[in-house]
């Protein structure tokens, strides 16, 4: 959800480049807060874009791994608290960010290894900002 | 499993959702699109 925040914070920027945000859940419409985000969304609890674009479940252990831990600390310590999930959630669930051409294609890439694994949104910004030949040829999946 | 799509390959066709219960086509648009999939929504 951090990572939410911060793309919603920076929707101005993203848009000068041109591009358009599609935000992406596994929860069903139904689950989804009228507040959670003025960016569009979409629910997908059948995870079938999720496992287009290679996204996979972790495991148990990586919430344990030091700097997932880390970030943690350092959302609790900013006013975040852990909550239980909504009905159908997936907390093993990993997300990523991509970025898809006018054309269809994808041109960006990042799978999260794990929940603290996001690109800044600067580093997104700076991928929309490339021209798409340089993009083709600078990003290589992240697995 | 589906193999994933990598750079460089056309996205596949897939309808999603919106919140209002309407259908979305990812491969629709006619801009570039940052994609965020969420881990969950707490």
């Amino acid at each position: 959800m951090a990572h939410l925040v911060e793309v919603q914070d920076r929707i101005s920027e993203i848009r000068l480049t041109g591009a358009d945000v599609l935000v992406v859940t596994l929860s069903a419409p139904s689950s989804v807060p009228a507040t959670l985000t003025t960016l569009p969304i979409a629910c997908d609890p059948g995870r079938l874009a999720y496992r287009a674009f290679g996204l996979e479940r972790g495991r148990l252990s990586m919430f344990f791994r030091p700097h997932v831990l880390a970030r943690y600390v350092r959302l609790i310590f900013s006013g975040w608290f852990p909550k239980s999930p909504e009905s159908g959630e997936d907390l093993l669930q990993l997300g990523g960010d991509f970025i898809v051409s006018a054309a269809h294609k994808l041109v960006f890439a990042h799978r999260s290894r794990d929940p603290a694994d996001r690109p800044t949104v600067g580093e997104l910004i700076h991928q929309l900002q490339l021209p798409m030949q340089t993009r083709l040829l600078a990003t290589s999946p992240s697995f | 499993m589906p193999k994933a799509v990598q750079v460089g390959e056309t996205i596949p066709g897939i309808s999603l959702s919106r919140p209002d219960n309407t259908t979305l086509e990812l491969s629709e648009g006619s801009a570039t699109l940052l994609l965020v999939f969420l881990r969950h929504l707490r």
